[in-house]
């Protein structure tokens, strides 16, 4: 009994003292907003801020007021914000990805000015977004060649509908369909937001957001009510560390499901991503341009699309580009500190990329 | 089932529980059906090769000394065998062990082994009456041995000697590409109770100790779950006395093993694998690396390992003390040695002690002059490098250790110069850091993913001046916060030489202190989990 009245001050006291650090570290510097504009030490403090809190600071006001990232992976945001050179084109190239894509379209600019290229991408897209973006983007300016990436690491994502679920410690707040196979044919689920405006408006209201709650616990796999939840832990540095943690063993447990010993293991993933990059090629010939694929086997995930995709493309003289090919993902020299690929590796991918294109339209100008 | 997991936590907490309210006898059954299904939850179908090793083991050492096993004992030794017998079939089946699927065949073959056990045994008490004392001791502690040896070497090492001898059939121009088809899986922690059971036989055999004579408390001392998957690697000579006598449990031990619980758990989650991504960041690529990258990223491992290592046996060491279960210290301030014996005697103590007591003093020990001396040690820490995994770089640890024991005891035999000096405050501190860097290029070896990047890593090492570029990928800033509370827990443990995690400071400064190391502990869960790097030896 002595031992235990000797330890129960000490006890008591260390929760005490955490808590008066927590209070001092969050009013004094880190603050209970959220800005993902701020350092990278408030960042690591602000990553464990529930999903709604992140959504409601980042969004504003009104549409002027956004962040950056909430504006990114909008099929009108990037329609408006792609303006092809005012002279001469050669080649229209539409590219359909994320930030690795994006990467490559501007190294290909560089290298070839010629070329007008238009990029329709979203932070971290998967599979899904991508080819909605192609979806939206049919009746627009037509491309000589389409070309959709596909980044392993985003490759889960068909399980998704936004990307505010998997990636909760920097949210976007785009959205797109969930799409299924049932008996060999895509059927896509929409998802109940179209922009900005409307996300706000529903974050700004209870019924309409339990609305949205139900169809992401219903539709997107990596959705967790805990970590999208606002609450007194959002003021709580401890309890913001708590949330990330437990954040991040959601999403890896999620994503272990699907992604295991180096290879994809779940068959929807699978099934989905191959109907969704046949749909693609179907679509993008039926409409006149050349398809091509870049696989993107990024770190950690080396070479593991090539087993999934490669069959098919092969198999249809498919242009494919698989960066296993030219880099490899074990070596992180290839990468920079935040995972995308070297500038130097983005020079050769764009120059792969502008070989088979000229080698594709002079096949196509032959026929 | 990780120790720092929420599994695990469920898993301990369910086990205390009913620990606390059932009598002596029944606690050891719990334990031993609580350290089964903790080892089954890495694989079950390997729970065949440690109840086979119990089952052999417990034979033989009634053999040396009673010549008989008595029929309560036969019986669950039998038992034992057949559900060897029927896991062994499982992992013949592949990774699931679908049990409708066994049924009649494994029923079968597991009556089989069985009967032919049951007449192994009822043929060596025959055999063995006839025997002298000295003959029969001898051959059932090398049946003991080999067999535990056999089933090490197979599991651990096959793959490893068959992928070198086909490098080399190869090199010499005969095709035997075929034979590394066999891909054998490593058990976790075989390499730890193997040698607990090796020991047990020899002590057994130099009648150090009496050969335990229920199966179930000899079972529990060789699955027991604290130290099953990495140790330490405890005696029977300790651990066993304290299996059969019934234990009492203060507060006092549960708040020790709270303590240390907390402590270990705090060098885990926070130290070790907070620095895991950074030191991967250099040792995980493929690509050229500065000499500045190679240093961090060395000295973090170092620093790593011990956390990792240590944090996992003080949390095991905790887990046993809130079971009234004392377990032997396996590391005693190891970075503060200034010699290489003294970094024996405080690093992987259960190791050290078991190379020195059961192969370096067989050997001769230093007893047969100062060249025979190093052979022996050559031979023992080359062998103690190659027991931490098949791979050349383990063994190039243990004889860069060999050499360094050797170059010690040289420099004992003919410098007496040192010997005037070695009091002095100023020279210790600097051995002491002198010998710290010394360590760290070993850990180079160990950490090195193959042959060719320790070469490539010491030749940067060596000429690569002027490239200072650092690409290593910083801590998250917890583990950098968490770094100083470490060092001071670490230094307070060497200077008070004991292991002790009490300060004497006001109870409101120790409280910020905690609050702290608390809070710092939050933020680094969000650490990537890290395996134990001891589990996979």
């Amino acid at each position: 009994m002595n031992h235990i009245k000797k330890l129960f001050p000490t006890i008591l006291l260390s929760l005490a003292w955490m808590a008066l650090f927590d209070f001092f570290l969050g009013f004094f510097f880190i603050g209970y907003e959220y800005n993902p504009q701020k350092s990278k030490l408030n960042n690591y403090f602000c990553y464990g801020i529930s999903t709604k809190r992140k959504l409601i600071e980042m969004l504003g006001q009104k549409d002027s007021e956004r962040a950056d990232i909430v504006r990114a992976g909008w099929y009108e945001e990037a329609f408006n914000s792609n303006h092809l050179n005012g002279g001469h084109c050669d080649y229209i190239l539409a590219i359909y990805g994320m930030s690795f894509t994006d990467r490559i379209a501007n190294e290909l600019k560089s290298i070839e000015p010629s070329v007008c290229v238009r990029t329709l991408d979203g932070p971290g897209a998967p599979l899904s977004h991508s080819y909605y973006m192609y979806l939206r983007d049919r009746d627009a300016k037509k491309a000589d060649i389409a070309v959709m990436g596909i980044l392993a690491s985003s490759l889960p994502g068909v399980l998704t509908v936004s990307h505010m679920t998997a990636s909760f410690e920097r949210p976007g707040a785009h959205f797109y369909p969930r799409y299924r196979v049932d008996n060999g044919a895509l059927i896509s689920t929409d998802a109940p937001v179209s922009s900005t405006d409307q996300l706000r408006a529903i974050l700004r209201d209870q019924v309409r957001e339990r609305e949205l709650i139900a169809f992401l616990s219903k539709e997107d796999c990596f959705f967790s009510k805990l970590v999208f939840g606002h609450s007194w832990a959002d003021y709580s540095m401890s309890a913001r560390f708590l949330r990330r943690a437990y954040g991040q063993h959601f999403v890896n447990e999620k994503t272990k499901a699907v992604y295991r010993n180096g290879k994809f293991v779940n068959n929807e993933v699978i099934e989905v991503g191959q109907q969704l990059v046949k749909g693609f090629v179907e679509m993008a010939e039926t409409d006149g341009a050349v398809p091509v694929i870049i696989l993107i086997n990024d770190r950690g995930y080396a070479n593991s699309l090539d087993p999934i995709f490669g069959p098919y493309l092969k198999e249809h003289n498919i242009g494919l580009i698989s960066t296993s090919d030219y880099i490899n993902s074990k070596d992180l020299s290839n990468f920079q500190p935040d995972g995308h690929f070297s500038p130097k590796n983005d020079r050769l991918l764009a120059k792969a990329l502008l070989r088979l294109i000229k080698k594709d339209i002079a096949s196509r100008n032959r026929h | 089932m990780l120790f720092n997991s929420l599994d695990f936590f469920l898993f301990f907490f369910i086990v205390y529980l009913l620990y606390l309210i059932i009598p002596f006898r029944s606690q050891n059954l719990l334990l031993l059906g609580a350290s089964y299904f903790f080892y089954g939850c890495w694989d079950v179908r390997f729970l065949f090769l440690i109840t086979f090793s119990t089952a052999v083991d417990f034979f033989c050492s009634n053999m040396m000394l009673y010549k008989s096993l008595g029929r309560k004992n036969l019986i669950k030794t039998n038992v034992y065998v057949f559900g060897a017998t029927l896991l062994f079939l499982g992992l013949l089946n592949g990774q699931e062990i679908a049990w409708k699927n066994l049924g009649k065949p494994a029923f079968g073959y597991g009556i089989s082994s069985m009967i032919g056990f049951f007449a192994i045994t009822m043929l060596s008490d025959i055999f063995a009456k006839k025997l002298s004392d000295e003959v029969r001791k001898q051959m059932f502690v090398t049946l003991s041995i080999m067999t535990n040896l056999g089933i090490l070497c197979f599991f651990k090492y096959f793959n490893f000697f068959v992928e070198n001898a086909v490098q080399v059939l190869s090199s010499l121009g005969v095709s035997v590409a075929h034979l590394s088809n066999l891909k054998i899986i490593l058990p976790v922690g075989i390499s730890f109770y193997t040698f607990k059971t090796i020991s047990y036989s020899i002590d057994v055999y130099r009648g150090k100790l009496h050969p335990a004579d229920r199966l179930f408390d000899f079972a529990l001392y060789i699955a027991y779950f604290p130290q099953l998957v990495a140790g330490p690697i405890d005696r029977a000579t300790n651990l066993l006395p304290k299996i059969q006598t019934k234990r009492s449990i203060q507060i006092k031990d549960l708040t020790r093993g709270f303590v240390l619980m907390s402590y270990g758990l705090f060098k885990k989650v926070v130290i070790a694998d907070g620095l895991a991504a950074s030191v991967s960041s250099i040792y995980n690529t493929q690509g050229t690396v500065s000499i500045c990258d190679i240093l961090a990223a060395t000295l973090l491992f170092t620093i790593q390992i011990y956390c990792d290592f240590s944090g996992y046996t003080d949390i095991a060491r905790g887990l046993s003390k809130c079971f009234g279960i004392d377990i032997m210290r396996n590391f005693n301030s190891p970075y503060f040695s200034d010699t290489p014996s003294e970094f024996w005697k405080r690093w992987h103590i259960s190791l050290s002690s078991w190379l020195r007591d059961y192969l370096y003093i067989p050997l001769g020990g230093n007893r047969s002059g100062p060249k025979r001396t190093y052979l022996n040690l050559m031979v023992t820490m080359a062998l103690g490098g190659l027991w931490h995994g098949a791979g050349w770089n383990y063994i190039l640890w243990g004889i860069y250790h060999g050499i360094l024991l050797c170059v010690y005891r040289m420099s004992n035999f003919t410098d007496a110069v040192y010997k005037s000096f070695k009091d002095s405050t100023l020279v210790k501190v600097l051995t002491t850091l002198l010998f710290f860097v010394i360590t760290c290029y070993g850990w180079l070896l160990f950490r090195a993913e193959s042959l060719h990047q320790i070469i490539s890593f010491s030749k940067v090492l060596i000429s690569g001046y002027g490239h200072y570029d650092l690409s290593l990928k910083i801590p998250t800033f917890a583990t950098l916060c968490g770094l100083p509370f470490f060092l001071m827990f670490e230094i307070r443990q060497f200077v008070q030489e004991k292991a002790t995690l009490q300060f004497n400071m006001p109870v409101v400064v120790k409280g910020a202190v905690y609050g702290m190391m608390l809070m710092i502990f939050f933020g680094s869960l969000s650490n990537d989990p890290v395996q134990f790097i001891y589990i996979q030896f």
